[in-house]
């Protein structure tokens, strides 16, 4: 993926563009690497101090938005990319997402690398959709999970067959085209997400297969004539059979399934420390309705926005000011609160560079909606250009 | 004496007052119904609420409301639907049903019924006024602090939620009682347990989760509204608090409540199931077993509320798992029904055509519910759009579809005419169809990482078709209700007249006329059948003519049986109250009393609940052998004597299930105080406890004393010694006196400051707390004492001094309790 392509901001379009440029020179504003300057370092032991002490006025945070907005807009209109960020985007051997189910997913995300949403008329994107069609539709009937609509199909008709085929292909392949998404988690680029995403199509494969038989075992057993089975005798046997081997034996052995993938996988999530491997630390804080973000090391504070280096684990140390927020990012990982009091851990960490949307995941007031993020992932190299960049500044 | 002239006396006394005097009518139908209709209404305007919503999320970029609004929206949603259409409707409908399937006249405290509806009604009404003045809650139905507090929802929005959602839930929870006491003690005689209709069972779990389910709530809804007008420190963290207690009391309360709405709907299902296969339901046991084991897993699993607010991963997993084990009992209900349908011959209808749609849209939500229990992927869904479809497949599929089923199987016994066919299946379809395109596509817009509660989104986000496909959905069900209400309003019309069992059920409310009378049986029969009317010869002739007992209303009391709550052997006739204006004059003062504490006109609050203190003692007193009641007469000679003249009335029990209530209140405080303690960053024990400790062991000394002394005149009176009774009385009344002047002492002296440390506003509360339940003692200790002078209690009507016996030591046993945990504890932990 070359430097052109590299997809605008979400926040580029729509109304906000109007009152960005009014901010463009806003003071402590480094257009080049989207650094704020840090007004002061805060320490971590400063937080549960800071809680509440920031007391901020309307006004405080519509500046501060704007300042995130203009940053964004800078970045962009800037025309292409700072060099120094050139290498952020470098294809990389991992650009391809992981194999998630086992199947032949792969081939159709190959075709749509969009680490977030664009600019929705972008050449690049018509053509890869267009393509996404025709290999989903090839790749619809190796889908383990989907071949019971084909057997249902079959049992129909020959002419209403291809009908209803070609029907529920379009279906699917509009169903897989659209798992892609700057917020999906369906398209994880992260260790997390991609085992969070494993864990869907299990549990969806699983469970469609549950829920088909036990549906068409009820419609069987209210059409079916009783028979001799109307007898107490027999009735008590059918009875003992269906709660042994429905109501006990099915509801345990899928739990016993998912656990068995569902352990391990919630295992890797955890902010465990790992051998020999370096974690970056961050502190994220939230307050309505932004996020302000602190890199404890290098003393450097950014506002909505993450910097981190690809392919390392990082724990965001996660608080608030005022209300609970959750930081969330769908492409990466999981969600966590971010509560006033409490100090949470959430470890994150990106395959691939790319510009990955965040948002708040708890309702925490009127802002909630627009209280987004972004976390933009560099090259090993890139990263530490721009945090000596930022430091620079400071 | 003639068939008719029976009749004729039972509506005379059983009839409800004409004219505007039916808002002093306490009977069950007359209350049930009213509950369901009032419902409904919720239902509407909730329902509006649910449109505006997908209308405005239809397009990307949309304002058609504001952010602000749009909040409301949801929040109202939410409330509305859970706690003034679910519960309210269903506890409706099973005071409707109850009394009439166990072959009772009335539900036992039909004063109480009464009380609890108006409560409902006033509660619901302050909440939605809260609308037209610009001021409605708009923090979620879940209300989570520190949002909800003064200082990040400064309106009165919060207060309208807290104060209205508290008289809603003295509702349920007197609802809760009402059915509990009816179904142990009110069945006719010979039924015994194992005969009880399988939905009494579901109905006597259900009642029983809402005394352990609803009092968290109630307690975490003082403790915010305490906070946010007097300012005291409970979620706050600077105090001392922690706003994850908030989440805990909630999410307590929150998740049996999902229950303790599937119960009713599993209980319908099991009903209707074994009519439409026209056979006996299979498993029997292994329903009651189920519904009682889903009771008791869905208070452990609270936790999965809040998976992502960082809690240890020891405690996720085990919360993990026992959410996913509450599928075993679902699983076993699911094929227990289908072995039932398996083995019978099933005739087609309208409501079994809704159980279908149940199976369908529960079983999707039930699977999905797996999923999110796992914890994982639980951190990826929680709070996006995949939990709202989640949600709906739950509520609507396992309570909404089985309501309504329930409805049309019960419309002919409303109205004694059955609904139409064609109007009725669209409707269904429409409904159906809808939910499944609003709610199914919902899923997939949740894993495209769209969040809950946003008033908007972009249009790169992606989301834009799935909403509008959701939205289409939405249109298309609102069109299905709007055809379900026209059937349910037509047919009272048009139906065509029912035949007297319709359906050919086994259960006992079609033993009665339909529409039913006041009275429901004109006499109650000896059963030992679980399937009455399929066993019993003409069982419904039989009655109405007055073949069995109790026929004869004498002395013009409202009677119905009183039986063992085990094997249902009749031992007693309970005369119940008629018409009264109590309920609504204490529920309106109790009203009354919010309006104020709205309004922050606290001394207006204070007359305002003196007054409803009075009504309430009021109606204390005209109980039992009170001469306007049930007069002591010279010959009491009937087989079976009145309850008023046994010492085991349903007051006892009454009282004591209401207690049940109150200790899971006060659970629910030690919980805080012990949650606080060890985990709110900045609590602070004070190295020398406020609590002067001697003063308060000698007030524990005046408790144990009345509690003692009470307790040997209730064994002497049980005995037929009634000797100096009214002095003993006065005696308790002292030292439950004198105990309360100590324990005020003590707290006038601890110079409590609840503004500054959650430790001093949770002893605070405490304080309040062990007060007024001694206070309540006590004045009813003095009462007692002067109708043992009038000659309402004696050896001859000796059933009120047990219930005060019961209130004493429960009195004692909190404070002992509380001595332990707020005074002996600390000390311990200062000296080790």
């Amino acid at each position: 993926m070359s430097i052109d392509e590299v997809p605008p901001e979400i926040g580029r379009n729509g109304k906000q563009d109007t009152c960005q440029n009014r901010y463009i020179n806003a003071p402590g504003y480094d257009g080049a690497s989207g650094v704020i300057k840090a007004n002061k370092p805060v320490e971590r032991s400063q937080r549960q101090k800071r809680y509440r002490q920031n007391g901020m006025t309307p006004a405080d945070h519509l500046a501060t938005n704007f300042n995130h907005a203009n940053k964004i807009n800078k970045a962009d209109n800037s025309g292409k990319p700072p060099a120094d960020n050139a290498d952020s985007y470098e294809p990389k051997s991992g650009l391809c997402p992981k194999r998630v189910a086992g199947d032949d997913k792969s081939d159709i995300r190959r075709n749509q690398p969009y680490q977030s949403g664009g600019r929705g008329m972008d050449k690049h994107r018509v053509d890869g959709v267009a393509h996404d069609r025709h290999t989903t539709f090839n790749g619809f009937f190796g889908h383990g999970f989907f071949s019971h609509f084909i057997t249902i199909s079959r049992s129909l008709s020959k002419q209403a067959f291809c009908k209803k085929l070609s029907a529920i292909a379009l279906f699917s392949s509009f169903f897989l085209s659209s798992c892609a998404g700057p917020y999906s988690i369906l398209d994880p680029a992260g260790l997390s997400a991609a085992e969070a995403a494993g864990l869907w199509w299990l549990m969806f494969s699983l469970f469609t297969v549950v829920f088909l038989v036990v549906t068409c075992l009820w419609v069987y057993a209210m059409k079916r004539p009783p028979g001799k089975d109307s007898l107490e005798k027999e009735a008590e046997k059918i009875q003992n059979r269906w709660v042994i081997g429905g109501g006990i034996a099915l509801p345990l052995i899928s739990i016993i399934i998912i656990l068995l993938f569902g352990i391990p996988a919630g295992h890797k999530m955890l902010p465990l420390p790992l051998d020999g491997v370096e974690i970056l630390n961050i502190e994220v804080t939230g307050r309505q309705w932004q996020w302000d973000v602190y890199y404890p090391d290098e003393q450097i504070n950014f506002t909505d926005i993450l910097h981190i280096p690809v392919n390392q684990p990082v724990n965001i140390y996660l608080s608030s000011d005022d209300v609970i927020h959750s930081f969330w990012v769908p492409r990466l990982a999981g969600k966590l609160d971010a509560i006033p009091g409490k100090e949470n851990i959430l470890r994150i960490q990106a395959d691939k560079p790319g510009i990955y949307h965040g948002q708040c995941a708890e309702y925490c007031g009127v802002g909630h909606a627009r209280m987004k993020f972004t976390v933009h992932v560099h090259g090993k190299q890139a990263y530490k250009n721009l945090l000596r960049k930022a430091q620079h500044v400071e | 004496m003639s068939n008719k002239t029976a009749h004729q006396k039972l509506q005379q006394v059983w009839a409800n007052l004409p004219g505007l005097g039916v808002l002093a009518a306490v009977n069950h139908t007359t209350v049930g119904k009213r509950f369901m209709l009032t419902g409904m209404f919720y239902f509407l305007v909730a329902g509006l609420f649910a449109m505006l919503i997908r209308t405005q999320l239809a397009l990307p970029d949309q304002d058609i409301v504001s952010a602000e609004f749009y909040a409301q929206a949801f929040t109202m949603h939410g409330t509305l639907m859970m706690f003034l259409f679910a519960i309210p409707v269903l506890e409706g409908l099973a005071m409707y049903i109850i009394p009439k399937m166990v072959g009772a006249r009335d539900l036992i405290f039909p004063r109480l019924s009464a009380f609890g509806y108006f409560c409902y009604l006033f509660g619901g009404l302050i909440l939605l006024s809260s609308l037209f003045i610009d001021a409605a809650p708009s923090t979620g139905w879940f209300m989570y602090t520190p949002l909800s507090n003064s200082e990040f929802s400064p309106g009165a929005g919060a207060d309208f939620w807290l104060i209205g959602i508290t008289l809603i839930e003295v509702s349920a929870i007197a609802a809760a009682v009402e059915l509990i006491v009816t179904i142990l003690r009110g069945r006719t005689n010979g039924m015994t347990l194992r005969a009880m209709p399988i939905f009494c069972w579901y109905i006597l779990v259900m009642s029983f989760m809402i005394l352990f389910g609803f009092p968290p709530l109630l307690l975490a809804s003082v403790l915010l509204e305490l906070e946010r007008a007097g300012g005291w420190v409970f979620f706050d963290v600077e105090g001392g608090g922690d706003p994850l207690l908030w989440q805990h009391l909630f999410w307590l309360f929150g998740h049996p409540e999902v229950y303790i709405l599937f119960l009713p709907a599993a209980g319908i299902i099991s009903t209707l199931i074994p009519v439409f296969s026209q056979r006996p339901i299979l498993g029997y046991r292994w329903l009651v077993l189920s519904a009682i084991l889903t009771g008791f897993i869905s208070f452990g699993l609270w936790v999965h509320h809040m998976f992502t607010v960082g809690i240890p991963q020891l405690a996720q997993a085990f919360f993990s798992i026992a959410s996913m084990l509450i599928a075993i009992p679902t699983a076993i209900q699911i094929f227990t029904w289908l072995g039932t349908l398996w083995v019978g011959r099933v005739k087609s209808g309208l409501p079994m055509l809704w159980i279908f749609g149940f199976l369908f849209v529960f079983v999707i939500g039930g699977l999905t519910g797996v999923m999110v229990a796992l914890v994982p992927f639980d951190w990826q869904v929680h709070d996006t759009h995949f939990v709202v479809a989640h949600l709906h497949y739950v509520t609507v599929g396992g309570v909404f579809f089985p309501l309504i089923a329930g409805i049309y199987y019960w419309l002919p016994h409303f109205s004694g005419r059955m609904s139409s066919g064609r109007l009725g299946l669209w409707a269904f379809w429409l409904i159906f169809l809808g939910f499944n395109i609003t709610f199914l596509i919902m899923h997939l817009t949740g894993l495209l990482g769209m969040p809950r509660r946003i008033y908007s989104y972009p249009q790169e986000a992606g989301w834009g078709v799935f909403n509008l496909i959701s939205s289409g959905g939405g249109f298309i069900m609102a069109i299905g209700v709007a055809m379900l209400i026209l059937d349910f309003i037509l047919h009272f019309r048009f139906g065509r007249k029912a035949s007297p069992n319709p359906w050919n059920a086994d259960t006992l409310e079609w033993a009665t006329q339909t529409p039913p009378d006041t009275y429901n049986f004109a006499s109650l029969p000896t059963l030992k059948s679980r399937h009455p009317m399929w066993d019993y010869d003409k069982l419904q002739d039989r009655i109405q003519k007055g073949d069995f007992d109790l026929a004869d209303p004498q002395n013009g009391l409202r009677e119905t049986f009183g039986s063992d709550p085990v094997s249902g052997q009749a031992h007693q006739i309970i005369h119940l109250p008629s018409n009264s204006w109590l309920p609504l004059q204490s529920a309106g003062a109790l009203a009354i009393v919010c309006i104020a504490l709205l309004a922050k006109s606290y001394w207006f609050a204070v007359i305002a609940g003196v007054v409803a203190t009075i009504i309430l003692l009021r109606w204390a007193w005209l109980n039992g052998a009170h001469p306007a009641v049930a007069p002591l007469s010279e010959e009491e000679t009937k087989t079976l004597p009145l309850h008023s003249r046994t010492a085991d009335g349903p007051a006892f029990w009454g009282v004591g299930t209401f207690l049940l209530a109150n200790g899971t209140f006060y659970f629910s405080l030690i919980f805080g105080w012990l949650y606080l303690w060890t985990v709110a960053p900045n609590w602070s024990l004070p190295s020398q406890s406020p609590i002067s400790f001697w003063p308060l062991l000698v007030g524990g000394i005046f408790l144990s004393l009345a509690v003692l002394m009470c307790n040997r005149v209730v064994n002497r009176l049980i005995k037929g010694n009634e000797r100096k009774l009214g002095q003993q009385f006065w005696g308790i009344t002292v030292a439950g006196g004198l105990h309360i002047l100590a324990l005020l002492w003590v707290l006038l002296r601890a110079d409590l400051g609840p503004i500054q440390s959650a430790h001093d506003s949770i002893l605070a509360v405490l304080f309040l707390y062990i007060l007024a339940n001694v206070t309540v003692a006590t004045i009813l200790s003095a009462m007692q004492a002067v109708r043992v002078r009038l000659g309402i209690v004696g050896v001859k009507s000796p059933c009120e001094p047990p219930v005060l016996r019961l209130l004493w030591g429960y009195s004692a046993g909190v404070f002992w309790l509380s001595f332990a945990a707020f005074i002996l504890l600390p000390m311990g932990w200062g000296l080790s």
